[in-house]
């Protein structure tokens, strides 16, 4: 189970990474079908992101003549990645399903105390999930696991950039041209 | 280098100083790099300074200049910017059209950027066929991309380059938004009084309270992109005018305006309330504004709470 939920919302942040890259380079008022693409996009990468982890998890245990006790060790500091990443995400999704149902000062009051500063939060918290993972790893296969899932996650939005400097400054469909940076 | 605070309240916004220009004729002076860092060192804006070091060449500003407005425009949209001011748009046209205003409603748009505001309420806004809208900015290239994009999406408004002390719009209504605390001193009397031919305006800014600065470093921080809107963004909030002095330039300059303050009272929970208005009415408009305001007009004050 742990490495499902993991899954998911790893999945979910590359997702949300999307979106944020997508955010403030296009200025038309009705953006919905830009940022579906821009998120679909995500959703994309994120899936090529697990992808690369599932292969090497199943690489691992077929490498290792223990894969019950190395399973159990990852299953095991997956847990504590999954009580911390799991946290930020219920409070982020809460707040986001308020924002979107709310009227204007609960809007306000979810973007000022959780959706703004949370954003800011999310660099900072995806180490310490994986200062908890090496901390409670007895193998070197976990930890390289988790480094490397920890590294796909964390740096899709730097991804996003880079591909995006290489296509001239335009990554997702639909924005502008003088968005693009020089 | 210059030893002071990073951030200088009266110091001025970096996108300030890359304009410069010909009051009247609106031509557009080249504005040297060098002498934007040595004015910002100047007055002690050692952040400021950095980021403008890192400023792209003269051929670029003009894009760099649309990328900032697209990142204000992301933040006003989760900040509801364009259905507050539809709020208190919608009732004014209905209390004009009370007091025996007919005809055509002009709403102009003063300092409109790339004219997300004038979009939106043309888009979303509601006010009917005989509300026509227009944006109005001294920065050429902000408009020009506002028109494009307004083109793109077919919507029925209109964006003229305009200097705000030089306008020849006439406007039923003026409005604004984050505007206000980029006139200064005698200026900012000058800019209202630029207005008084009109019934009403509305203008919303930042409102200044103790969590203001922090909290817009850290939106600017966390939503943008590129230094200069960081750097803009964060001294935005420093500089935000408070109530009392945005009703005494405005009752001063026109006098025959009943003015008021929207949003005036901090309260306990600053965050609540991001931004705040200030509202001049023709005589006789006040009644019918806030009869049509509903429980809004719970909001409305005479002076700064
Ligand atoms: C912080 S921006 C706000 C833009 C827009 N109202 C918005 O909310 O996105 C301030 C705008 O005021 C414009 N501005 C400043 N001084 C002006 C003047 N004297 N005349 C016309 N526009 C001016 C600037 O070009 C800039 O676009």
């Amino acid at each position: 189970m742990t490495p499902l939920l993991l899954s998911l919302l790893a999945l979910a942040d590359v997702t949300f990474s999307a979106f944020r890259d997508a955010a403030g380079r296009n200025p038309r008022i009705e953006k919905e079908r830009y940022y579906r693409r821009a998120m679909a996009g995500g959703f994309a990468c994120g899936l090529g992101a697990l992808g690369v982890c599932w292969g090497a998890l199943r690489g691992l245990l077929a490498l290792v003549n223990d894969p019950e006790v190395l399973y159990r060790d990852m299953a095991g500091a997956g847990g504590w990645m999954l009580g911390l990443y799991g946290s930020y995400a219920t409070v982020v999704l809460g707040a986001l399903g308020v924002w979107l149902l709310g009227g204007s000062e609960l809007r306000t009051l979810m973007s000022v105390s959780i959706l703004g500063p949370l954003t800011l939060l999310r660099h900072g918290l995806i180490p310490v999930g994986l200062a908890l993972a090496w901390w409670q790893a007895d193998r070197w296969e976990t930890r390289g696991l988790a480094l490397l899932g920890v590294m796909l996650v964390g740096s899709a939005e730097q991804a996003y950039g880079a591909i995006r400097a290489r296509r001239r400054g335009r990554l997702w469909p639909g924005e502008p041209e003088d968005m693009a940076s020089p | 280098m210059h030893r002071g605070p990073a951030v200088n309240p009266e110091g001025p916004e970096i996108t300030d100083l890359l304009i410069d220009m010909d009051p009247r004729s609106l031509e557009r002076r080249p504005v040297q790099k060098g002498a934007v860092v040595a004015e910002l060192e100047a007055q002690g804006m050692r952040w400021g300074a950095w980021v403008a070091r890192g400023l792209p060449e003269r051929g670029e500003i003009d894009r760099l200049f649309v990328r900032v407005h697209a990142e204000m425009q992301r933040l006003w949209e989760e900040f509801l910017q364009g259905e507050r001011m539809r709020a208190l748009l919608a009732p004014l046209v209905k209390a004009l059209r009370a007091s025996g205003h007919g005809g055509r409603v002009r709403v102009v748009d003063v300092g409109c950027g790339l004219g997300y505001l004038v979009r939106w309420l043309a888009a979303r806004g509601e006010l009917g066929a005989e509300v026509e809208l227009l944006g109005c900015d001294y920065n050429g290239a902000l408009i020009g991309a506002a028109e494009r994009y307004r083109r793109e999406e077919g919507l029925r408004c209109g964006f003229r380059v305009a200097n705000a002390f030089t306008l020849e719009e006439p406007a039923t209504v003026y409005i604004s938004t984050g505007v206000l605390h980029h006139f200064r001193g005698p200026s900012l009397a000058e800019l209202f009084r630029q207005q008084r031919g009109a019934q009403a305006f509305v203008h919303l800014d930042i409102k200044p309270s103790y969590l203001a600065p922090l909290g817009s470093l850290l939106f600017h921080v966390a939503r943008m992109r590129e230094p200069i809107s960081q750097h803009d963004g964060t001294l935005s909030a420093v500089r935000a005018h408070p109530g009392e002095r945005l009703l005494e330039a405005a009752r001063g300059a026109v006098p025959s305006h009943e003015v008021l303050l929207f949003d005036g009272e901090v309260g306990r929970l600053p965050i609540l309330r991001t931004m705040l208005g200030v509202i001049g009415l023709a005589p006789g408009l006040r009644g019918p504004f806030v009869r049509e305001l509903g429980p809004l007009a719970g909001r409305l004050g005479a002076t700064q709470g």
